[in-house]
């Protein structure tokens, strides 16, 4: 399985942003990538492993990076002329511009991330994830995809019941 | 009022109020910010964390450094205070020297002969005790402004007092001469080296190889007991000689410690 490069740089921007990363070790990490190569998965999983390893509880710090990345994405990148408002964002997250355009393998390898439930008038959706990541980065995904796509007060991201369950509250 | 406004930092008025869809939007506001601080508060334990660890680890390294810079700092003492005291030895002579030249007599009964040989940074000269008769040679630093040679030949003479073996060549005294030259006095071995020897009648005889090499091994093995290896041992610093115990080991100038390998 393959990440795209512009998938790793955005990892690495976000955690240098955030001050989990030095940006030495950031120009290590990058070092004669390409945003629009391909990479083994291992470097994206190995990336993630060096950034959180300091941290005693992971969860709330791959949260955080999700969450940049997609702040990234919007002011640095392609999202706001893709989404016009956060429920938008989860519907091109489980399209195949969203999570599909920047991972290549097997399906089996790869997995998804599915808009399972959508109920625009209520406020709720709920996603399925599949993918190797890890959830905590995923929820921080969806709760800044949906935040800063715009358009609602409040985002609610919630798969304590099951990891890979998300259920989602926006207003 | 609206929501948006009381966010944007708006001031409300006194008889200001949120209706409707407007209290609702304020609701779900208020309560992104709490969740969106409580997120803030469980990063920051983690950063604040983080940084406690760190730095618990540079103070680790920064002691360990500290020890490392504490050993250096003892053994450049150590090393200065030695070269100072060898050095002081020849400095403090000077008021009882006399210059050493063929003819001269040195201590009122060393008289010095004919020279035996010479090296670039020393010369050596045949010599006799007046006193007791014996054959005795003087090696004189010819350069002492130059610190190497200097510190070899001290090097020489101080492995040469501290290793007692009949091979290895004792130093009887040392001095500086009034023209400010190092000497040492010595005793004289007769012989050749192995080297000329080798050169002149080639190889030597199984019994004569092991017996010489039986003589060597024990100088060394005295040489590393007193501390000292000697680290240039070849056939040029053998001296084959007709008196016991038939070979001699020297210049010891290179001489390391043994705790340095």
């Amino acid at each position: 399985m393959q990440v795209a490069g512009v998938f790793l740089l955005s990892l690495g921007q976000a955690s240098v942003n955030l001050k989990m990363l030095a940006s030495a070790s950031f120009d290590e990490l990058v070092r004669g990538m390409k945003p629009d190569g391909w990479y083994e998965k291992e470097l994206f999983t190995g990336a993630l492993e060096k950034v959180t390893s300091r941290f005693s509880d992971p969860e709330p710090m791959l949260e955080r990076v999700g969450y940049e990345m997609m702040r990234l994405w919007y002011e640095q990148g392609p999202g706001r002329s893709i989404v016009s408002n956060g429920p938008q964002f989860l519907r091109f997250q489980s399209g195949s511009e969203g999570y599909r355009s920047l991972v290549r393998g097997t399906e089996e390898e790869t997995g998804g991330f599915f808009l399972s439930e959508m109920d625009d008038a209520a406020g709720r959706a709920l996603m399925v994830s599949t993918t190797p990541f890890p959830r905590a980065l995923e929820r921080g995904v969806l709760r800044g995809g949906i935040q800063l796509g715009g358009g609602v007060d409040f985002v609610g991201v919630d798969n304590s019941a099951d990891a890979s369950r998300f259920a989602v509250i926006f207003r | 009022m609206k929501a948006d406004a009381l966010f944007a930092g708006e001031e409300p008025t006194a008889d200001a109020s949120l209706d409707g869809r407007e209290l609702t939007r304020a609701y779900w506001r208020v309560r992104a910010l709490r969740e969106e601080l409580e997120r803030k508060e469980q990063y920051w334990k983690q950063i604040c964390d983080a940084l406690g660890n760190a730095y618990d680890e540079l103070e680790r390294m920064r002691a360990q450094l500290e020890q490392r810079v504490d050993g250096l700092h003892r053994h450049l003492a150590t090393k200065v205070d030695e070269d100072s005291t060898r050095l002081l030895v020849f400095a403090n002579a000077q008021a009882t020297a006399m210059r050493v030249a063929p003819g001269a007599v040195l201590n009122g009964r060393t008289h010095v002969l004919e020279p035996l040989g010479q090296g670039g940074s020393a010369v050596v000269y045949a010599a006799r005790d007046v006193v007791l008769g014996g054959s005795l040679a003087v090696k004189v630093l010819r350069r002492p402004d130059d610190r190497a040679a200097t510190l070899r030949f001290l090097a020489e003479i101080q492995a040469g007092s501290r290793v007692s073996h009949p091979a290895v060549v004792q130093p009887l005294h040392v001095d500086v001469s009034e023209d400010g030259l190092p000497w040492v006095l010595m005793e004289r071995v007769e012989g050749r080296s192995l080297h000329a020897q080798l050169r002149l009648a080639g190889a030597l005889a199984p019994r004569v190889v092991s017996s010489l090499g039986a003589v060597l091994a024990r100088a060394l093995a005295a040489a590393h007991e007193a501390g000292l290896v000697h680290r240039d041992v070849k056939p040029g610093n053998l001296m084959i000689s007709t008196a016991a115990p038939g070979l001699r080991v020297l210049d010891f100038g290179l001489a390391g410690r043994v705790d340095a390998w």
